[in-house]
């Protein structure tokens, strides 16, 4: 971007942004598995009551929970990117995500339903949140190796004890089980999700030209009157927050954090104060958008939404890094 | 330029070590406005350390960094940043980041939370980086500047803060020679608007016409301090760089080259 | 008359020599893949690598026989007794091999192929079973019957699930039932026309309403099942699972409104053992109450 970030551009990118996301939305309204359409709820239709379900109790939930998903994942994968001082830093990085399908699968060898995985999960996420910030918590180096690696440690950690909870597993568990490794938005619920994709933007929206200094250089960022201890609690603790509860909600969705932070920052530029609210929007978006393509495609057979993100997005980013990495 | 209230900044009995390495031992001084000086030693003396402490990025050891008497970590950060501007000597962005965007990040400290830069902002931004000859590079990315460009651009940044206290690690080092003189004159300008500056360097000749007081570390926790006629003698740098150091006079003033 | 004597004798002895064969000499049968398997006597030491096959060697007598299971051989109790040479999906060959078998009985479709070509290398026999309708089911058992020479018992086993699986023809006339059968709840998984479960539906006269589906066990979404509107929403565990309980936030689904979500007995439905009968039995029962 040549000109700097105003107010202005930063209005018309989210508008723009919020445009296409509401055609999305609309998009998942119409279309699903069935053939049933919003606006068979008007003309008398015999199955009205049959289309209100679908629409309203099946497709809006769904919707609603995909967009504050994906919001939450490209938002924590923006802050784990500035925090790492990484570009390759994605929301599962430090482990969070390891944490909570550890805690699921736990829970469901232990016998509990399918349905009451939330807590188990949040609470494996904030564990391992809390492990690693006590261990590398202190590592003031510019680099933040010491985080970097002890949360790749922990994540390789709970992968391994994923694979031995998914070994022990009865065959019946196995199906559930795969559910945390490849993510689902079905009966997912939006609303803690959508409440927390809010407030933790809320909370982080007004440092954003702080975190634009964090994400030059700690040093000039002290030197410019941030105090980039403080911003590193703040910055580590929402970006597990949120992607704890992105898990907690639909398990763990693949390349959303990864992809959407840094297309963004192809498409816009580094300007934290629009990649922030642009990849909480857009995230949600792609995550509806591949959603959508998931349930649809082969309906009423439905594909695990983790592997249209990777299949459509992984090309879609590649393309979009050699065609805009050439003009820098 | 804008008007400023002028600010001292005093080092008390300031002690930094490495490990277990002593650098620096009980050092005292005073920068007052109008003040430049020339800070030199050998590699790993302790120099950016020195300055890092200054700026209240790294504690001392023992001793005290005080801003207008009162202890530097007392100073709520943004009147510290508004009185004390820090060019680090390494400072390298992960992502791409534009020319004009890093200058007015200089900035930062005169913008309220709900701010954003105004028009001022980006033409003082513009005539910091046309001082240091950068006019026209506003939209690059730093990326792909030379290093002597970028660190003109981290010193342009620096002096768009407006800070009265200026404390530069190696802001002329990965620079050409007219790209040398250049930025020296732009610091001279800069002292003589009654900025106090502390710069790093490896060129003792840069004290010309430039600097008033030298700062010389040995690296073991000596130091010598004072104003430049009395510290920057062949005799002192020989035993700084412990490598014979002659003085070569010309236009009565002091050139000191390696015997 | 002596000479008589003598002669009745002779034909006697050698009648009960060719009688006894079958147990004292070499036995033979082919498994589902086709392989002709001979032993030189029957086994007597036997690993089975699945549930069903577990039970299906206890049906007819042959649970003694067992050396080896793998876990969750859990039926009957006397099972739980045999030494674990791992899971079905992944077991120790070293132990396997330790134990000294005379006979390995696999599941072609739940046992890993890459362990299987192993156990081919080791030169124990290997009896794949590869059951895919019920009617596959006792014919597994009389061939393992051959193969550990329990024949009688294991026809008599056989002749007892076909007869359970024959009296319940007569549903398959009754008026068709749509059932949505739930193999796990998150994500929604359902069967298709070819797994086995939909051939005891076929049976019962229920139409699995995702029959058509590709995939043996499909994922569908809520929408998907909405819409099937089936009469009735059946899964297979523990009594008391909460595994159907997110259908109740559907009142208008028939199988809702006719209160007609049912819970299956756990493994009876699932395992491709004798129990099958068992389980459609219960199958059928449920889905003819769902008919009324």
């Amino acid at each position: 971007m040549t000109a700097p970030l105003t107010r202005a551009r930063l209005a018309l990118t989210l508008i723009a942004i919020a445009a296409l996301t509401l055609c999305a939305v609309v998009a998942s309204l119409c279309i699903g598995s069935t053939s049933y359409r919003p606006w068979q709820l008007w003309d008398g239709n015999p199955d009205a009551a049959l289309v209100r379900d679908v629409v309203f109790s099946l497709r809006l939930p769904r919707t609603l929970a995909a967009l504050a998903v994906g919001g939450l994942l490209a938002f924590a994968g923006t802050l784990q990117q500035i925090l790492l001082r990484n570009p390759l830093a994605d929301p599962y990085v430090l482990g969070t995500a390891g944490g909570a399908s550890v805690a699921a699968l736990l829970a469901l060898l232990l016998g509990m339903g399918a349905g009451a995985l939330a807590l188990p999960a949040g609470i494996g996420a904030l564990l391992t949140t809390l492990i690693v910030f006590a261990l590398a918590g202190r590592d003031h180096s510019t680099r933040q190796t010491r985080l970097l690696l002890t949360g790749i440690a922990l994540a390789s950690f709970c992968g391994a004890l994923s694979s031995l909870l998914l070994s022990l597993a009865p065959d019946g568990l196995l199906r559930g089980m795969l559910f945390w490794l490849l993510g689902d938005l079905a009966g997912a619920h939006w609303r803690l999700a959508a409440i927390s994709l809010a407030l933790l933007l809320a909370l982080v929206w007004p440092f954003a030209r702080d975190l634009n200094l964090l994400s030059h250089g700690m040093q000039s960022a002290h030197a410019l009157g941030v105090d980039p201890r403080r911003l590193r609690w703040l910055l580590y603790l929402v970006a597990s927050a949120a992607t704890a509860v992105a898990v907690t909600t639909a398990g763990v969705i693949g390349f959303i954090g990864l992809i959407v932070p840094n297309a963004l920052r192809i498409a816009l530029g580094h300007d934290t104060r629009l990649l922030l609210p642009a990849s909480a929007l857009t995230g949600g978006a792609v995550l509806l958008i591949a959603d959508i393509v998931s349930r649809v495609i082969l309906a009423p057979q439905q594909l695990p939404v983790g592997v249209i993100t990777a299949l459509a997005g992984v090309p879609l980013f590649l393309w979009l890094l050699q065609h805009r990495g050439v003009q820098r | 330029m804008n008007p400023f209230v002028p600010h001292q900044l005093q080092a008390r009995g300031l002690t930094l070590r490495m490990g277990e390495r002593t650098l620096v031992e009980a050092l005292d001084l005073s920068i007052q406005p109008g003040e430049c000086w020339l800070v030199l030693g050998e590699n790993g003396c302790g120099k950016s350390t020195l300055l890092a402490t200054l700026a209240g990025w790294l504690k001392p050891a023992t001793g005290s960094v005080r801003l207008d008497n009162q202890a530097l970590g007392n100073w709520p950060p943004r009147q510290r940043t508004l009185a004390l501007a820090w060019l680090a000597q390494h400072d390298d962005s992960p992502f791409p980041l534009t020319v004009l965007e890093k200058t007015l990040t200089g900035r930062h400290p005169h913008l309220g939370r709900w701010d954003w830069e105004s028009a001022d902002d980006i033409a003082l931004a513009k005539q910091q980086l046309a001082r240091l000859d950068l006019a026209g590079l506003e939209a690059r990315d730093l990326a792909t500047l030379s290093g002597g460009e970028r660190r003109r651009v981290g010193l342009a940044a620096v002096l768009t803060q407006q800070a009265p206290l200026l404390l530069l690690d190696e802001p002329l080092s990965q620079l050409d020679l007219r790209h040398q003189q250049q930025t020296l004159a732009v610091l001279r300008e800069e002292r003589q608007a009654g900025r106090a500056l502390a710069v790093v360097s490896h060129d003792p000749n840069h004290a010309h016409d430039f600097a008033s007081h030298v700062l010389l570390l040995f690296g073991d926790g000596r130091w010598l301090a004072g104003p430049v006629a009395d510290v920057l003698t062949a005799e002192h740098l020989s035993a700084l760089y412990r490598y014979p150091v002659t003085a070569l006079q010309r236009d009565g003033m002091a050139w000191f080259v390696p015997a | 008359m002596r000479w008589l004597t003598r002669q009745r004798a002779l034909l006697l002895q050698l009648f009960l020599a060719l009688a006894s064969l079958p147990t004292q000499a070499a036995v033979t049968t082919q498994d589902d893949l086709g392989h002709t398997i001979t032993l030189p006597t029957p086994a007597q030491r036997i690993i089975s690598l699945a549930p069903h096959l577990t039970e299906d060697l206890f049906a007819i007598g042959a649970g003694g026989k067992i050396v080896g299971a793998v876990n969750y051989s859990d039926y009957p109790a006397a099972a739980n007794a045999i030494p674990r040479v791992g899971g079905y999906n992944g077991f120790d060959l070293e132990r396997i091999r330790a134990l000294k078998p005379d006979l390995i009985v696999a599941w072609k479709s739940g046992n890993p192929p890459r362990q299987l070509a192993q156990l081919d290398t080791l030169g124990i026999p290997v009896f794949y079973d590869d059951a895919r309708t019920l009617g596959d089911v006792p014919t597994v058992l009389e061939r393992l019957g051959m193969l550990t020479g329990n024949t009688v018992a294991a026809r008599a086993a056989a002749d007892t699930f076909r007869q359970r699986i024959m009296a319940l023809a007569k549903y398959s006339k009754r008026r068709p039932v749509r059932v949505f059968y739930q193999v796990w709840d998150r994500p929604l998984m359902t069967i298709n026309r070819q797994q086995i479960i939909s051939d005891a539906l076929f049976l019962c006269g229920a139409v699995n309403v995702f029959g058509d589906l590709p995939a043996l066990t499909p994922t569908v979404d809520d929408e998907a099942v909405l819409a099937a509107n089936p009469e009735m929403i059946a899964t297979s565990g523990d009594a008391g699972t909460q595994a159907l309980a997110h259908w109740q936030s559907w009142p208008n689904l028939a199988a809702v409104k006719n209160k007609q979500l049912v819970i299956l007995p756990r493994d009876v439905l699932v395992r491709m053992g004798p129990r099958l009968a068992e389980g459609t039995e219960a199958l059928c029962q449920a889905v003819d109450k769902a008919r009324q």
